[in-house]
């Protein structure tokens, strides 16, 4: 017996191509950096740190599978033929997880459940238009990325799910990406939840950059009573909105009924469910993405030469988003005659509530008696709503181009 | 010319029913509090 059959996670870096033999390398050290960040929380913690470890142990426990193939039994996301899928169901230790959960789209679904029981839709019920409109602005993102990405040779599939990242919203671009680009939804995910991360470092910059300090200093004054949104009204919103959205979007139907449901569960005040889908679901359903996520990161991932493009296009889909959500910001400040804080125009960015804690804590910078919070909860659910409305749209349409 | 026309497209149909989502929302509201007697927003 050779140290290449003795220690096969370090022998196959020798037999393999050096490309491949680096980038897994390059991969391992990624996965340490990625768990670094997530403990400093420059970024995500909840995904970065399972994605990491995912990402460093699956390019280091590299085995020779057969006399003349190389793998891991961890997962493999290409199979297709029925009796390889069962075969491979007993042995990759992570295939039901991905079979059963992540291909079709399951998990996307109860991160979104989890996302709808954490979301007051109060403030959506209280300002639905401005919120709408804002978040309508800040979907710029979404659809100017598409014929760029198209221009740079995506196809219409890749492009829709490439724009969506402008979306900011983690399991709408998973949900897509698996319907639209099934050969690129790793790393059009990857891409997502990395950007998403960061938008709470980044956007900041980009409401500091565009909205002079007077304008963020501003308190919106507030001329008309508005009446408390009670349970039952939220229930009856959640209800009538999701017939109405799966009626004409059936292909999103399974995000629809996910968010409403998740809602509708919290306003009924049934404390059991509630806590068994934001404590169970969604942190488990977070925990196995960010893990298969990272399994999913094998060397082939990275030397993809549409990484780059991908790279360029997730940051500029986010930046467009930012952008129009701003000018929906300032849109409405004129509308209302400069009673409204623009600064709101960043939460229309649907990275609940990360964006809405952005907008907040940038009025605080400049002014203590500034509340914008409700306005910024309300652009930023309503932004969840458009997003799963455009990816709706894209689903539907694609195919038929 | 027509990736940008149909990414324009969606952006309306977007824009459309995300409007039609926010008058629902005052409908649904109008209904409730009229029958229940209370005040309705806005």
């Amino acid at each position: 017996m050779n140290f290449i059959n003795l220690f096969q996670g370090v022998g196959t870096l020798f037999v393999q191509e050096p490309k491949i033999a680096l980038a897994r390398i390059v991969l391992i050290l990624l996965g340490i950096l990625l768990v670094y960040l997530g403990k400093k929380e420059i970024l995500e913690p909840l995904i970065m740190i399972p994605m990491g470890f995912g990402m460093a142990a699956v390019n280091s426990g590299v085995l020779f599978l057969s006399a003349s193939k190389i793998g891991t039994i961890f997962l493999e996301p290409m199979v297709t033929n029925t009796d390889e899928l069962m075969n491979i169901l007993q042995i990759d230790w992570l295939q039901p997880i991905y079979t059963l959960m992540f291909s079709n789209g399951l998990i996307a679904c109860l991160i979104f459940m989890g996302i709808g029981v954490i979301s007051d839709v109060g403030s959506v019920l209280k300002y639905p238009f401005t919120g709408m409109l804002i978040a309508m602005f800040a979907e710029l993102g979404t659809v100017a990325t598409f014929p760029i990405a198209h221009a740079l040779g995506f196809s219409y599939g890749e492009a829709a799910a490439i724009s969506l990242i402008g979306g900011a919203d983690g399991p709408m671009v998973l949900f897509a990406s698996l319907v639209l680009a099934e050969d690129l939804f790793v790393p059009i995910t990857i891409v997502a939840y990395l950007y998403l991360s960061l938008t709470y470092g980044g956007y900041p910059f980009l409401v500091r950059f565009l909205i002079p300090k007077d304008l963020r200093g501003i308190v919106v004054k507030s001329s008309k009573k508005r009446n408390n949104i009670s349970s039952k009204e939220k229930l009856a919103f959640d209800i009538i909105a999701c017939i109405v959205l799966c009626l004409l979007f059936p292909s999103a139907s399974p995000l629809f009924l996910s968010f409403f449901l998740g809602n509708a569960i919290r306003e009924s005040g049934i404390t059991r469910y509630a806590k068994l889908l934001e404590d169970v679901f969604l942190y488990s359903a977070t925990f196995l993405l960010g893990l298969t996520l990272g399994v999913l990161c094998e060397a082939s991932t990275i030397l993809n030469p549409k990484i780059l493009p991908l790279l360029v296009l997730g940051i500029l889909a986010l930046l467009l988003s930012g952008l129009g959500g701003i000018i929906g910001g300032y849109l409405v400040y004129l509308i209302n005659n400069k009673n409204f804080n623009p600064v709101v125009g960043i939460a229309g960015v649907s990275c609940v509530p990360t964006t809405a804690k952005v907008a907040q804590m940038e009025v605080n910078r400049v002014t203590k008696f500034s509340f914008i919070l409700e306005y910024a909860m309300s652009a930023n659910i309503c932004g969840v709503i458009t997003t799963a409305i455009l990816t709706g749209i894209y689903v539907t349409l694609v195919p038929l181009l | 010319m027509k990736d940008i026309t149909f990414a324009f497209s969606v952006y309306l149909l977007g824009f459309a029913v995300s409007v039609f989502i926010a008058g629902l929302i005052k409908l649904v509201l109008f209904i409730i509090r009229k029958s229940s007697g209370n005040g309705v927003i806005d």
